[in-house]
């Protein structure tokens, strides 16, 4: 029995990703896109920008905002000489408009003005899902499994908001959860910090105008970090969150 | 007899003009409702009962066959008899809550749903015996999972009853996609039915949109679909178990079992950009086409994870704390499962055998393919047959990519969105996720245009069976049977 599990300990080796930075994703993952209108009449861009589903894309000036986009790559698809997917997975944000991409302009994650470093270095994170579609959810537990480990930077998930210095909210935020939103949000201790994943999360993406839906809660907070995606990358949240907290990853 | 009273669809039809369903008056859709459960020779099981445009429609999928059988009733009346079996529950909860069509003699007659208004309270039953207490479960729960809320009912240790409400990941999809401008966005919005899901309810959503496509053109892209399909199965099956072993403290099991299911959605990353399959099933085309030297990568990382679970799963079935934590707790009889009508992996385990891979329904024939089971129904046997399943979803994903080799000269065809529904319509779409059968069903008016679209996920009927199986056990092993169910609260709540 015990020389089963020593074996299978040994055959499955150490999986963990070695260099959360230095990963590179397969070429078809949409990342970070690079975008430009050049060559495209009035008529096209009215029609790119209503092929995205969730408004994603501004034509005056061009434009595509990440916290919106479901990072589908139908407009890809339709647009290949003007959109395009790269692999850059690190996409987040302090501000809310830091995630829109502009025409023929390189895009990348910012550094955060003010990185919260009175965490010293650990940060314990309590998740609430309002809606969220279990996208992000499994993408968040992914984060601290033995793949990515996260915890190996200080970073973990904890089922009390009492223990936690943040939270990580997902889903579009449904009236049913609006309460549980604000109750778990108070039940952690000042100074906290509010971290918002993936789309749905961000914008309310595809739900944002259904009649189940309360986004009130994002008016009374402010949310120190958006991690972009639909849902989220594993390296993504890691690098995001210990970027908010003053380091690189 | 109330097969007379039933349209039986042909094999592999999907869309039923309204004037083929028989309609009956509701003492007689309700008569013929129950009897054809009572049906011995055939496996009839209410896939859908619900009211769209005035109407009640029942949606039976006849297992022993793999044939639809389908009614429906006018009926203006406010206030509606229940059918009076368990099977209908569920599914005349939804229908009260969507219509306030009031329902004599339902012995549980609360939403199905919590109702969305912020002072809204759900009233759990409480019990007046001071004895007894009242343990609150949810809405947010200690895991990253998602909300919903639990009451029990204990006496000391012991659970007398459950009581679930749910709701709370209400988001009114069902509505978006019927009132989607266009049918790119109702294919984003099937992607967000439910996030573990994708790969299901997107094939289920493009079967609608695309109508019945020549299946010697489409070879390839039936292939490609049925193969995400299943490795989107073997992902789930992995993260339960994974979640199974580590909730019986047998940690070498969670962490052996979690990089399993890293390498197969990495492989759908590789090939279609997303790790949980979005953007891979498109309406009668397709985006991302698996390349030939992808093919290959794909098959050596499932070679891989052969080779690993064998020897994992056969450490975990040999564990005898592990085998003596689930063995005998949260028993299911296979009376209960036909009874509460499941399919499934639940069903699979208490012996009843249900799953819509064999029949004609699939679009790609599955050789040599038995639908897995096991008698005892108990923690374990759910346990078991996820690892049965693996194994042969391990199998088939290895055939697939073979075959998909072989085809590989077919062209890729680029995704149609501007195809019309059938007129005046009643459009049925089952797939087998990993929990079972999931039908979504649409309803075309004279104009082709989607009147009404609605989801049944196999989740939906289990969840009183959640509570039901937990009756008279310890507290301390609810959340392990809880993951032996890992039902969806999205698929229910919509
Ligand atoms: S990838 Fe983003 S911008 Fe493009 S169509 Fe999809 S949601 Fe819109």
């Amino acid at each position: 029995m015990i020389f089963d599990a020593i074996k299978i300990f040994f055959s499955h080796r150490k999986q963990t990703i070695k260099s959360i930075p230095n990963s590179v994703l397969p070429e078809k993952y949409r990342g970070v896109p690079e975008i430009t209108s050049d060559g495209l009449s009035s008529e096209q861009l009215k029609e790119l920008q209503q092929l995205c589903p969730t408004s994603a894309i501004e034509v005056k000036p061009f434009s595509l905002d990440m916290g919106k986009c479901l990072f589908c790559g139908e407009c890809e698809k339709c647009f290949p000489n003007n959109i395009h997917f790269t692999n850059q997975w690190k996409i987040w944000a302090f501000e809310r408009k830091q995630l829109i991409v502009h025409a023929n302009e390189k895009w990348h994650a910012p550094e955060p003005a003010n990185p919260v470093t009175l965490l010293n270095k650990t940060i314990r994170m309590r998740q609430l899902c309002a809606g969220g579609d279990m996208g992000c959810e499994l993408e968040l537990g992914a984060s601290s499994n033995v793949n990515f480990d996260m915890e190996r930077f200080g970073m973990s998930f904890t089922a009390s908001p009492r223990h936690a210095e943040a939270m990580v909210l997902t889903g579009p935020i449904t009236k049913n959860m609006s309460f549980a939103a604000e109750s778990t949000f108070s039940a952690i201790a000042d100074p906290k910090l509010l971290i918002l994943s993936g789309t749905d999360a961000i914008s309310g993406g595809m739900f944002v105008d259904s009649p189940d839906i309360d986004r009130s809660f994002l008016d009374r907070h402010k949310p120190d970090l958006y991690i972009a995606g639909s849902p989220a990358h594993p390296l993504n949240i890691i690098s995001s969150i210990a970027s908010l907290t003053g380091r690189t990853l | 007899m109330y097969r007379d009273n039933f349209y039986i669809v042909p094999d592999g039809v999907r869309a039923i003009p309204f004037e083929n369903i028989p309609e009956l008056t509701f003492k007689d859709f309700a008569s013929c409702a129950v009897e054809a459960l009572d049906d011995d020779t055939k496996d009839n099981v209410p896939l859908a009962y619900f009211q769209s445009e005035g109407k009640f429609f029942i949606v039976l999928f006849d297992y022993s066959t793999g044939n639809f059988l389908l009614t429906s009733s006018k009926s203006p009346k406010k206030v509606i008899n229940s059918l009076g079996v368990d099977a209908y529950y569920q599914f005349e909860r939804d229908i009260y809550e969507r219509s306030k069509v009031s329902i004599n003699n339902h012995p549980y007659l609360k939403p199905l749903r919590r109702p969305c208004s912020n002072n809204s309270v759900f009233d759990f039953e409480t019990s007046t015996n001071v004895s007894l207490h009242e343990v609150n479960v949810g809405p947010v729960h200690a895991g990253i999972i998602e909300p919903g809320q639990f009451r029990f009912t204990c006496n000391g240790e012991q659970v007398l009853s459950v009581e679930i409400c749910l709701g709370f990941q209400r988001r009114g999809i069902e509505q978006l996609i019927v009132d989607s401008s266009s049918n790119r966005k109702r294919m984003l919005l099937a992607e967000q039915i439910s996030g573990d899901s994708v790969v299901a309810n997107t094939i289920a959503m493009s079967n609608i949109l695309e109508g019945q496509l020549d299946a010697n053109q489409y070879q390839l892209i039936f292939h490609e679909r049925a193969l995400a399909l299943e490795m989107e199965r073997l992902a789930m099956h992995f993260a339960d178990l994974a979640a199974l072993a580590g909730d019986c403290a047998y940690y070498l099991g969670q962490i052996a079992i979690e990089p399993l299911r890293t390498t197969i959605i990495n492989s759908l990353q590789l090939w279609c950009g997303s790790r949980s399959g979005r953007s891979l099933v498109r309406p009668s085309g397709s985006f991302y086409r698996l390349s030939l030297d992808e093919i290959d990568v794909v098959t050596n990382n499932i070679n891989n994870v052969k080779k690993l679970f064998s020897d994992i799963s056969s450490n975990l079935l040999s564990s005898p704390s592990l085998l003596s934590r689930l063995d005998g707790k949260c028993q299911l009889s296979q009376h209960s499962v036909k009874a509460f009508a499941l399919r499934g992996t639940i069903s699979k385990a208490s012996n009843q055998p249900r799953d819509i891979r064999i029949s004609s329904y699939s679009q790609v024939p599955y050789k040599n393919f038995t639908v897995q089971k096991l008698s005892k129904g108990d923690l374990l046997s759910r346990l078991k047959i996820r690892i049965m399943e693996v194994n042969q979803s391990i199998d088939i994903v290895l055939e697939f990519l073979n075959t998909i080799k072989s085809i590989w000269y077919e062209t890729s065809k680029f995704p149609v969105y501007d195809s019309s529904l059938p007129k005046s319509s009643l459009i049925l779409s089952p797939v087998e996720g990993f929990r079972g059968t999931i039908l979504h069903v649409a309803l075309s008016d004279q104009n082709s245009t989607l009147a009404d679209y609605r989801i049944f996920d196999p989740s939906m009927m289990a969840w009183p069976v959640l509570a039901y199986a937990m009756k008279n056990q310890q507290i301390s092993d609810f959340p392990v049977c809880n993951k032996s169910f890992n039902l969806s609260y999205l698929a229910n709540d919509l």
